[in-house]
């Protein structure tokens, strides 16, 4: 029987294992949040029929005093006014009137109807929202003169389950992002790296190499064969090891094979999926910490010099400043420590830095152990990016980076939900130990993950010295300064400061304002996989990369003609999409100029950090004299002068191969 | 079907953790609008109470000095049987009118806080002591001169909450079931290639099973399969490779 291995192809399973993933968690979330929907407008009935009774009770109490006083029931002057300004005041409140015993109407305040979210939608037929009905008797001396209904207004109670519902939405979107994670652990682990060692063993051992073994580890017939493969080896060392020693070395030159001196040693497989859980918890436990961070920054004691705009800065501040500090020698120093040991440590440090984060109560603590973590936040991931860029072929290096950079903005898009979210039911120090048991564990996870020879430190070069890296051409330096730059400015500015900014003034609440910023994140999540591929295929990552800064730059122009949230919305998704069409062909570029003898990853990375600071520092000096919407439009025409310079580069340097 | 099971139990348990968040957080949110919806009407009430109080801070008298004043407070707790006390405070905090016998000498901190934070709007929080809502009392030029606090009890938030929390889970495990159940046909349509080949593959290594062990029993070679990359090939290749050492080095050991 013919099998082709190549059957079970990796990407596909994943493509396939997403979608079912999505439809599956998808509709237990929704059908479980639709539940919860009814559940809540149940529970709720009770206390809204206890405000409406309150209310109630105010407005008799105002008549009622009226009355004392000889007004007639029916002939109260001002009442329609006195109504109106009580339903402004309690948005539960959908209608008051005042009706005499026989059911005349005396004065009536009602709220203009506009259909709701739900109407809108048609959810309101499947979740039935109860609006609660009140009316309480007003008494002149011993007799029922009228009475007082109040309508609480289901559209209060929609209002508040909207968002609910739209955190539902997000909750689910965050449950399918960790699901894929889990599940593509669990089959890269049993199925997919077993299976890869298996053939491995197969090949060198049907050309005569039985000088290693492999876990047996594995479903079914693929577990079996690892240990039938493995035991080969150990069986013909051992038949070997008894022969005598003149014997020993010579046999198996004779016969042309070639047999294990001592104990086969095991093959230490690498592939550029072992970083993704790890990297993943990674993301989660570091955003985590970042969500609720400016507030908590601003809360904790400060120097008097210090204002509490500034203090909330200052951890962004320290954390930009020493990532770029460090990640230009993040590269060498995985090359020098290793991948698994380099990332290890790094997390140690940065679950020691967050315990340290929640025992701080000065913002000089707090901006100090954010910069370590900030500092080992840039080794972790690069020694990730290294070991994927090790652990795949030259050809599928956008592959690798793609799915790095997918899973770094999937771990920022949860942690970024949950954050606020364990940081407000239980509080800072929670939030804080949480996190750092996530980054722990992805510590604990690499260092069995990331056991391949990616995860070994280089083997020092004896021969020869290393060739000294090329001097940068002018079409590096035009991805560097003409898209790197201007993209990840774009990002800080755009997506960190200006959006928060702008939808506060707006009116927009934290949880829509996260939402909104989640969207550029969820850009980079859905289509990073997508765009890596893309990326290793004609026409090449360049068109990608100029494609995503067009893009990019027209969603930022876009705020130029359209204000309002659906206009920060949906730039903050272009920007994300157009990002998301960058990040990985960059890196792809990149390493065919390093490849050709140009300069390495290094300074991309650097000038990416560079970008972000430099783009935050200018827009906040400039802020208070010319305003978001300049920043912004100064901005699209950067992004844009910048896609621009790029391409004429690129397009110079592919005319000089020709 | 190995394939299958592993994709199935993890799809299964990976939905029923997410099950578990979703119905914590679901419930948290649940505590939060319920909360949010007593404090609110604590407020209410607290301002209604404030009125007496607010009328006397403007003609300069300090709230102390407001004469039954309990007799007011003690008319509004009425107005809901779960009301634990009300208190009126100094602008330091100090209790000094309260329906409450032995009423603490201060507002709780976390009070005191909660109504730093507000800096003069109506404000609500969750204490040790209780949920408490409060306005500040409004003098001339709209100073605070102190304020009212409603202590509430938080057992019926907390009954209402565990109710929610247990409804959910209750409701999310039926759907987590009846999910799993939908997931067999959906994991068998959606992945039908991916089982088939890594059933196949199996089914290879199973027919090179057979075919050593027979070939061990009769002596003859193995079956060398189909061609170049085919998992029996690869197989048959390597246990030949195998069996030829094997005998190369039996055949090399010196006679004793």
């Amino acid at each position: 029987m013919t099998v082709r291995t190549e059957l079970l192809d990796r990407d596909r399973l994943r493509a396939r294992l997403l979608a079912v993933l999505a439809v599956l968690i998808t509709a237990t979330v929704v059908a479980v949040g639709v539940v919860s929907v009814r559940a809540f407008d149940r529970a709720v009935e009770p206390e809204l029929a206890n405000r409406a009774r309150l209310i109630g009770v105010l407005v008799r109490g105002e008549v009622q005093r009226a009355t004392e006083v000889g007004i007639p029931f029916d002939s109260l002057a001002g009442l329609d006014a006195y109504l109106s300004e009580t339903l402004a005041r309690f948005e539960e409140i959908g209608r008051i009137s005042v009706v005499t015993a026989s059911g005349q109407d005396v004065a009536t305040a009602e709220r203009p109807s506009t259909p709701t979210f739900l109407e809108r939608t048609g959810l309101n037929t499947i979740i039935a929202i109860h609006g609660t009905s009140f009316a309480l008797p007003v008494i002149d001396g011993n007799r029922i003169v009228g009475e007082i209904r109040v309508d609480a207004s289901p559209r209060f109670v929609q209002s508040r389950l909207r968002d609910v519902f739209l955190d539902v939405m997000v909750i689910a979107t965050v449950a399918v992002v960790i699901a894929l994670e889990l599940a593509l652990a669990i089959v890269v682990a049993s199925v997919a790296k077993p299976l890869s060692g298996v053939l491995l063993l197969l090949r060198e051992q049907q050309e005569g190499k039985f000088e290693n073994r492999i876990q047996p580890r594995g479903l079914g017939g693929v577990g079996r064969a690892a240990a039938r493969l493995s035991d080969h080896a150990q069986d013909l060392y051992e038949r070997l090891s008894a022969l005598p020693v003149y014997l020993r070395s010579r046999l198996p030159a004779e016969i042309g094979v070639r047999i294990a001196i001592g104990r086969p040693t095991y093959l230490r497989l690498s592939d550029p999926r072992d970083i993704r859980l790890a990297l993943f918890l990674l993301s989660v436990g570091s955003e985590i910490a970042a969500a609720f961070l400016p507030v908590y920054a601003r809360a904790a004691l400060r120097p008097d010099w210090l204002s509490p705009e500034i203090a909330a800065a200052a951890p962004l501040l320290t954390y930009l400043g020493t990532t770029a500090a460090l990640t230009p020698f993040s590269g060498a120093l995985t090359g020098r420590v290793g991948a698994r040991r380099l990332f290890v440590l790094a997390v140690l440090l940065i679950a020691v830095a967050l315990a340290g984060m929640g025992i701080a109560d000065s913002i000089v603590e707090i901006a100090i152990w954010r910069g370590v973590i900030g500092a080992a936040y840039a080794l972790a991931t690069v020694a990730c990016q290294e070991y994927a860029i090790r652990a795949s072929d030259e050809r599928n290096a956008a592959k690798a980076i793609g799915g790095f950079v997918a899973v770094i903005y999937a771990g920022v898009f949860c942690g970024s939900a949950i954050g606020g979210v364990i940081a407000g039911r239980f509080g800072f120090m929670t939030a804080f130990a949480i996190a750092a048991a996530i980054v722990v564990l992805a510590g604990v996870l690499a260092s069995t993950a990331m056991n391949g020879l990616a995860g070994l430190p280089e083997p020092r070069k004896t021969e020869s010295p290393s060739p000294a890296r090329g001097r940068p051409t002018a079409r590096y330096l035009a991805l560097l300064v003409g898209v790197a730059m201007p993209m990840n400015a774009a990002t800080a500015i755009l997506v960190w400061y200006l959006t928060p900014l702008m939808l506060a003034e707006s009116g927009s609440g934290t949880a829509e304002t996260a939402r909104v910023v989640m969207l550029y994140y969820l850009a980079v999540v859905l289509f990073g996989p997508a765009v890596a591929r893309l990326a290793d295929r004609p026409p090449g990552p360049a068109v990608l990369v100029i494609t995503g800064a067009i893009l990019s730059g027209a969603a930022l122009a876009s705020l130029s003609f359209w204000d309002g949230f659906w206009a920060v919305a949906s730039a903050v998704a272009g920007l994300g999409l157009g990002h998301t069409l960058i990040r990985a062909p960059q890196y792809a570029v990149a390493l065919r100029i390093a490849a050709a003898g140009g300069p390495g990853l290094a300074g991309l990375r650097l000038f990416e950090r560079l970008g972000a600071i430099v783009g935050l520092a200018v827009v906040a000096l400039a802020l208070p004299e010319s305003g978001p919407a300049a920043s912004i439009r100064a901005l699209a025409i950067v992004v844009l002068g910048g896609a621009g310079l790029y391409a004429m580069f690129e397009l110079a340097s592919r005319f000089r191969r020709r | 079907m190995a394939l299958f099971w592993r994709i199935f139990t993890a799809v299964s348990v990976i939905n029923l953790l997410i099950l578990f968040i979703f119905v914590g957080l679901a419930t948290l949110q649940f505590d939060a609008i319920h909360e949010r919806l007593i404090g609110e009407r604590l407020v209410v009430l607290a301002g209604r109470a404030a009125e007496p109080f607010e009328s006397a801070a403007r003609l300069g008298l300090p709230v102390a000095s407001v004469r039954n004043a309990v007799g007011v407070l003690e008319r509004m707790r009425q107005t809901d049987d779960a009301i634990l006390a009300i208190h009126v405070f100094d602008p330091l905090g100090r209790i000094v009118h309260s329906t409450e016998k032995g009423a603490p000498a201060r507002i709780p901190d976390q009070a005191h806080a909660a109504r730093r934070e507000a800096g003069g709007a109506s404000w609500h929080v969750v204490t040790t002591v209780g949920l408490l809502g409060g306005v500040e009392i409004l003098g001339r030029e709209n100073k605070s001169v102190g304020g009212i606090v409603i202590v509430y009890p938080t057992t019926q938030n907390e009954t209402r909450v565990w109710a929610m929390g247990s409804e959910l889970m209750m409701a999310g495990i039926a759907i987590v079931l009846v999910g799993a159940g939908l997931s067999v046909p959906i994991l068998r349509l959606g992945l039908r290639r991916q089982f088939s080949a890594f059933e196949s593959i199996e089914r290879a290594i199973m027919d090179f099973e057979r075919d050593a062990w027979r070939t061990a029993a009769s002596g003859a070679r193995l079956d060398p399969g189909d061609g170049a990359g085919d998992v029996h090939s690869l197989l048959a290749g390597a246990e030949e490779r195998y069996r030829e050492t094997g005998r190369a080095i039996s055949a090399a050991r010196p006679r004793a």
